[in-house]
């Protein structure tokens, strides 16, 4: 029975698929709120020489925080979930840009870089821009290939 | 002399295409290259998701007995989350870092093997004393053509990155205030639910429980602002990036580097305090 106090209240969360991150954390944040309010009504009872309804209202107190602590591991739960493809994303920018350094880290070793810069270096000894500026084009296109 | 009989235009072709050329790899990528270092020493988020992952047992002894079994239920979800949840700050601490890289200026030189490709100049047609010229311009350009290689994948890396970024660190920001509101339940917990239900019943036990509160609360303040730190540092980074993103073409602007490099200073504090409160 939901009505008996030394039960936690019935677990108020919805399916993951109609949830959000921020709703999950909003309901948390309620509970939380909701169990400090009966802590206090708690404390005024052991006060008021009622120890007995001061630990029905502290088991219930404290079952709203295990509530909060569900709703906040489902919060992040729903949060990794909806920035899944988005990290893949990014590794997969990073790892492009790496490539790319590992290829410059390496250029020593790559004839067609170094026959790129050499066409650049060409281009430039013989005065001719264009020529240079091709040579740079294909410098980038060896790098980046 | 040959070189008193080139016309002045030629000269200043070569000129102009040496200086374009020294222009693409001297563009000053310090600000850069200190805002994402700072970024990413991001680990203290994952040092985060242990203590999130712990949390619910850490309050099982001050919870009542009928409790136990969904507490320890919470931890072992929590436990399952915090792979995803390293892992998702690894792909921000790899992003970063490879940006830290790429707006290093650790450009490999040609060095000898300029000589040696300067060389092959006679051999594709030209005169030797112009061969002989290639190769001194040739030391110059070969690195100053790779640094802006480096450079133009670097505002690539930018362009590609900002969308997926944002969407992670977004991600990150929602689950670093999660951990904070984890920090308002730990303390709704232990002192609302348990210390000021207690009733210490002698002097020295007054004290005593003082002392030990003081201490929990200490405790909880330093993780509560260790949390309010993570989620600054992540707002920044994401409009740290934003502003690399829309300047990107002109990405050693003045005013971006000085952005940039006040920035760098906020994140470098800010996850200074969140390895302190956390760990590593």
């Amino acid at each position: 029975m939901t009505d008996d106090p030394t039960l936690p209240p019935a677990d108020p969360v919805a399916p993951a698929d109609a949830l959000t991150a921020d709703a999950a954390r909003a309901m948390a944040e309620a509970m939380r709120r909701a169990a400090v309010k009966v802590f206090a009504t708690a404390r005024a009872a052991i006060d008021a020489g009622d120890q007995a309804g001061a630990d029905v209202l502290t088991l219930k107190g404290h079952a709203l925080l295990t509530t909060a602590l569900r709703l906040n591991t489902r919060a992040v739960g729903l949060s990794l979930e909806a920035v899944g493809g988005d990290a893949r994303d990014l590794v997969a920018v990073a790892g492009e840009a790496q490539r790319v350094l590992d290829r410059i880290g390496d250029v020593r070793r790559a004839p067609d870089i170094a026959t790129a810069l050499l066409a650049v270096g060409a281009g430039v000894a013989a005065r001719n821009p264009s020529a240079a500026v091709s040579g740079l084009r294909d410098l980038r296109d060896a790098i980046t290939a | 002399m040959q070189r008193s009989n080139q016309h002045p235009g030629a000269l200043l072709r070569h000129a102009g295409l040496s200086l374009l050329l020294l222009a693409a790899a001297c563009t000053d990528l310090g600000a850069v290259r200190d805002w994402s270092g700072a970024s990413a020493g991001i680990d203290g988020f994952g040092a985060g998701a242990e203590r999130f992952a712990g949390r619910p047992l850490g309050q099982v002894r001050v919870t009542p007995p009928t409790q136990h079994q969904a507490l320890r239920d919470i931890a072992a979800m929590r436990q399952r989350q915090v792979g995803q949840l390293k892992a998702l700050a690894g792909t921000v601490g790899l992003y970063m870092e490879t940006m830290n890289r790429l707006a290093g200026d650790g450009v490999p030189s040609m060095g000898g093997e300029v000589e040696v490709l300067g060389g092959r100049l006679g051999a594709v047609g030209l005169p030797a004393d112009r061969a002989e010229a290639g190769i001194g311009v040739l030391a110059v350009v070969s690195d100053a053509a790779l640094a802006g290689v480096q450079s133009s994948r670097l505002r690539r890396m930018i362009e590609d990155g900002n969308d997926p970024l944002h969407g992670v660190l977004g991600g990150m920001i929602d689950i670093a205030e999660a951990f904070r509101l984890d920090l308002e339940i730990e303390r709704a917990r232990w002192l609302d639910g348990f210390v000021a239900l207690q009733t210490p019943s002698s002097p020295v036990q007054r004290i005593l429980w003082q002392d030990w509160v003081t201490g929990l609360e200490a405790r909880l303040r330093r993780e509560e602002e260790a949390a309010d730190a993570l989620t600054a540092a992540l707002r920044i980074m994401a409009s740290g990036h934003q502003a690399l993103f829309d300047s990107r073409d002109d990405i050693d602007a003045v005013a971006l580097a000085r952005r940039l490099s006040d920035e760098a200073g906020e994140i470098g504090r800010a996850l200074g305090q969140v390895r302190d409160a956390f760990g590593n």
